[in-house]
């Protein structure tokens, strides 16, 4: 690695103004012959929490470490508060980059106490204001009271915080955490997920968050940068993600879907739910029908499907279906639980066209 | 890179040289040798290899559930008392046992007195015999099958035992069907350590007189004169040590019997009261009186009647020595451990791997084939400079590199890296990737993440593994006795040559210092048991 303490200034043709925070750009990688990464760019700003959303092994780590700086750059550009840091030419060393990083085994210190595993970060200081730092960042994760015990007598919730902590000790501008609470209770996760968000929101860091799960991702992003094998998918809020998915994987990734076979035909398609309209499809383009299960809205009476309860699974709040259509196919279907629902019972149903999507087959 | 690979090769070079005399011819002394005592060397090897194997396997495993399954008076004691063996090299164990039951020994005096018999008059077992050797290498090397069955058994969830009861096991169901099954892997391991021990020795069947490839190679060399039949006789040895080595890799399987799952509730051992419990204490004590209290008092009375004539300034140069070269070979093993250990983390590739792998297989080739491996390629190469310096400056010199204090540096590193290279390999694992990455990100450079992060944790790994390269080192005879310059005693060959003239009681003063020595890996060695108990979450475990 070529760590040079001067980062290159003079920014690439057509890129006037490189981005505050974190910006990618056309970044390829690739691991011998295997393509890990290919034409991935996006940016983060300063305050702002992006979700790299994927399934294992469809490179998000790799994203993360490119960033970081962890690995070599093979092409492409990734710029850190408006300098880039690397290409494909050379990449600034880890520690001269000003990233947070935390992993999901927190990676404490075990030989230093809590104080000492915070303050590593800021060498620079002298040692009272060091402390001082430190002591104050534990402090407002509820922990200055165990300043000098050794990370080995933390619970894992405790442990994260000071992980967090010490990754934002020297003012990262940007942080990088890699599933940073699948390593935790369940118990504890969502509380934790709270803390760290309002932590990350009111040290302004530009934060990119590398997670499998769709519902984390959902709960904690400004944007939801979604990848799969190696590539963007989609890039937005998790509502735009969630109610205009660009493409089954991306409609898939964030709950179960029916599916359904077609034909587009006059600007729609013909399904077991009826007509479902798909403008721009040319006629004949052979499709993919894809409902979400809180699509299918039960009706007391006169639902212009009707069908027959197979299976119940109470949820607590909710219940979701399975639905024998009287075609033979299935369909799922997530609503109120009520005293009402039981196998065996008919039902008649509508679709909300707002949570079915149409694709064309791959 | 580079350097590490060069490295691990070199340090595999002695295995390679013995290896490739499979393929040199035969001469007049193998032929000699095949006609006259090869038979005798296979068959006394053989016995050994399943009178000790059997042996250590009964005692180990026994001692082991008793002390863990059971609690009776003495148990928390015996623990660490039953690895107490180790602390003494074979040689020293068998000097005791053959002065203690000799003819003239006190045992046999004792019992000629009493009942006033003489020579003839009565049976008593020689000890200077197969039979006497199987039995001293037993009760010495039993504790390395106790030390793995009991961290086996100690690792065993009470849930998989506790199931076996449910399915309806008694008390010696559960042992034979749950607790020896599960611990398979780590009993094999203890034979196989156990067993590379036996077929490495060579001072204790020299003394008993019996023959065995290690005195083999060693008469081959020094009184027939024949490197090649030496070299061929070390292959044969070598090729039952690999036979072991797969042995054991069979016998482990596939199957990885690590605790499953992670909710671990500790054995609560059954309390043994009256007889029982004292036929535990007294099953347990034997092997500790055996192969350590019995041989270890006579050899500290022989000490202390001898020590006047013995401790002379002779000794104490030796005994200096002796540590001086202990130290430096730990020193090198330690510091070739951490460039093999550092290749393998920043680049573990497929052939690096292999190369360390390599590179750690001394531990299981007996001294003697690696001095002889040694040796070799330094006479060939003494041979190039003697010749150049007589072409070139007319002068004779002998040897330069073969037969100094290098050569057996060198020998002791290629012979003991396994044990510094496991010990810092696991302090090393401490220190995970992650941790790197952290450092990093938080403004430390490569150099600076050694100091602060590496060097704090793996410090404590190192010292350990110094102190292990010692204590062998300072054991270690037959490789010390070929390589060794001339007339240059330690304290293992002064034991030796003290024993090799029948002067027992003499040799008894450096065999002391040795099994005291020794002791500091026992002490190491039972505290890292204990911490490693898994139910104990205070993260300093597991070393």
């Amino acid at each position: 690695m070529n760590a040079t303490r001067k980062s290159m200034q003079s920014p690439p043709p057509g890129k006037d103004i490189l981005p505050a925070g974190l910006a990618l750009d056309d970044v390829h990688h690739a691991y011998g012959s295997r393509p890990v990464i290919e034409a991935l760019g996006f940016a983060v700003a300063p305050g702002e929490v992006v979700c790299l959303l994927g399934p294992s092994g469809c490179g998000k780590t790799t994203t993360l470490r490119l960033a970081a700086g962890l690995e070599t750059l093979q092409r492409g550009t990734i710029a850190i508060a408006s300098e880039l840091v690397s290409t494909a030419a050379t990449t600034l060393a880890p520690e001269h980059r000003r990233v947070g990083l935390m992993f999901q085994d927190f990676a404490l210190f075990p030989h230093l106490n809590l104080l000492d595993n915070v303050g590593f970060g800021l060498r620079h200081l002298p040692q009272i204001a060091r402390r001082a730092q430190a002591m104050a960042l534990l402090e407002r994760v509820g922990l200055g009271a165990l300043a000098s015990t050794y990370p080995h007598a933390l619970s894992g919730g405790e442990q994260q915080r000071v992980a967090l902590v010490r990754a934002l000790a020297p003012k990262p501008v940007v942080m990088l955490l890699d599933e940073p609470f699948s390593g935790l209770d369940a118990r504890l996760r969502d509380q934790v997920r709270d803390d760290t968000l309002a932590l990350l929101k009111e040290q302004g860091v530009a934060t990119l968050l590398v997670t499998h799960d769709a519902e984390e991702a959902l709960l904690m992003a400004d944007r939801i940068a979604l990848m799969d094998k190696g590539r963007l998918v989609q890039l937005g809020t998790p509502e735009e993600l969630y109610r205009r998915p660009v493409n089954a994987f991306s409609a898939g990734f964030f709950g179960d879907l029916s599916r359904f076979q077609g034909r587009a035909a006059g600007s729609a398609v013909s399904t077991p739910l009826g007509l479902i309209p798909c403008p721009g499809l040319a006629d004949g383009t052979a499709v993919e029908v894809c409902v979400r299960p809180e699509g299918i809205k039960l009706m007391a009476e006169n639902g212009p499907v009707r069908g027959r309860i197979a299976a119940v699974r109470f949820l607590g709040a909710s219940a979701l279906l399975v639905l024998d259509l009287p075609g033979g196919e299935r369909v799922r279907a997530r609503c109120r639980a009520s005293s009402g629902l039981a196998p065996d019972r008919e039902v008649s149903f509508g679709l909300d066209l707002d949570c079915a999507f149409v694709f064309p087959s791959r | 890179m580079f350097g590490a690979a060069f490295l691990a090769l070199l340090l595999a070079l002695p295995v390679f040289v013995v290896v490739g005399h499979l393929f040199a011819p035969h001469g007049e002394v193998w032929g000699h040798l095949a006609e006259t005592v090869l038979t005798r060397y296979v068959v006394n090897t053989a016995w050994l290899v399943f009178g000790v194997g059997l042996g250590t396997l009964v005692l180990g495993i026994g001692t082991a559930w008793l002390v863990t399954m059971y609690r009776f008076p003495g148990q928390r004691v015996l623990e660490w008392a039953l690895l107490l063996p180790l602390a003494a090299p074979g040689y020293a164990i068998a000097y005791a046992y053959a002065g203690l039951f000799d003819f003239a020994g006190p045992v046999q005096s004792w019992l000629r007195a009493s009942f006033d018999w003489s020579r003839g008059d009565y049976w008593f077992p020689e000890f200077r015999s197969l039979g006497g050797a199987a039995f001293i290498f037993t009760v010495v090397l039993y504790p390395y099958v106790y030390m793995l069955a009991r961290s086996a058994f100690l690792a065993q969830s009470v849930c998989a035992l506790e199931i076996g009861r449910t399915l309806g096991l008694g008390p010696l169901g559960e042992f034979l069907r749950v607790g020896l099954p599960l611990a398979r892997p780590a009993l094999a391991a203890g034979v196989a350590f156990a067993l590379m021990e036996t077929l490495s020795d060579f001072g204790a069947v020299q003394h008993l007189g019996v023959d065995t490839f290690t005195t083999g190679i060693y008469r081959t060399w020094f009184s027939l004169g024949d490197a090649t039949a030496a070299a061929q006789l070390a292959v044969v040895l070598l090729a039952v040590v690999i036979a072991l080595l797969a042995g054991e890799r069979l016998l482990r399987g596939s199957a990885r019997f690590e605790q499953t799952s992670r909710r671990y509730r500790p054995l609560q051992p059954v309390r043994l009261g009256g007889i029982a419990g004292v036929a535990a204490l007294v099953a347990c004590l034997l092997p500790v009186i055996f192969g350590f209290l019995l041989p270890g008092g006579q050899l500290l009375a022989w000490a202390i009647a001898t020590a006047g004539e013995v401790l002379d300034a002779r000794f104490a140069l030796e005994a200096v020595r002796s540590l001086a070269l202990a130290a430096a070979a730990a020193l090198l093993a330690v510091a070739c451990a951490l460039v093999l250990a550092y290749a393998l983390r920043l680049r573990s590739g497929r052939i690096a791997r292999a190369a360390v792998r390599l590179a750690g297989l001394g531990y299981a080739v007996p001294g003697s084939v690696i001095a002889v491996g040694i040796l070799l390629p330094l006479a060939w190469v003494d041979h190039g400079l003697g010749a150049i310096a007589r072409g070139v400056f007319g002068i004779e010199t002998g040897l330069i590199i073969g037969g100094t204090v290098a050569a057996l540096l060198f020998a002791y590193i290629v012979r003991f890296l396994a044990v510094s290279l496991n010990t810092v390999d696991a302090s090393l694992a401490k220190v995970t990737p992650s941790m790197d990455s952290a450092a990093r990100s938080l403004g430390a450079s490569p150099v600076n993440a050694l100091v602060r992060v590496h060097a704090p944790i793996v410090s404590g790994g190192l010292l350990t593994a110094g102190l292990l390269v010692l204590v062998d080192t300072m054991k270690e005879l037959p490789a010390t006795l070929i390589l060794r310059p001339f007339d240059f005693g330690t304290l293992s060959v002064r034991a030796y040559e003290f024993a090799s003239d029948e002067q027992l009681r003499e040799a008894a003063v450096p065999a002391l210092l040795i099994v005291a020595v020794g002791l500091v890996p026992v002490a190491i060695i039972s505290r890292a048991i204990t911490r490693s108990r898994p139910g104990r979450h205070d993260g300093e475990g597991a070393q």
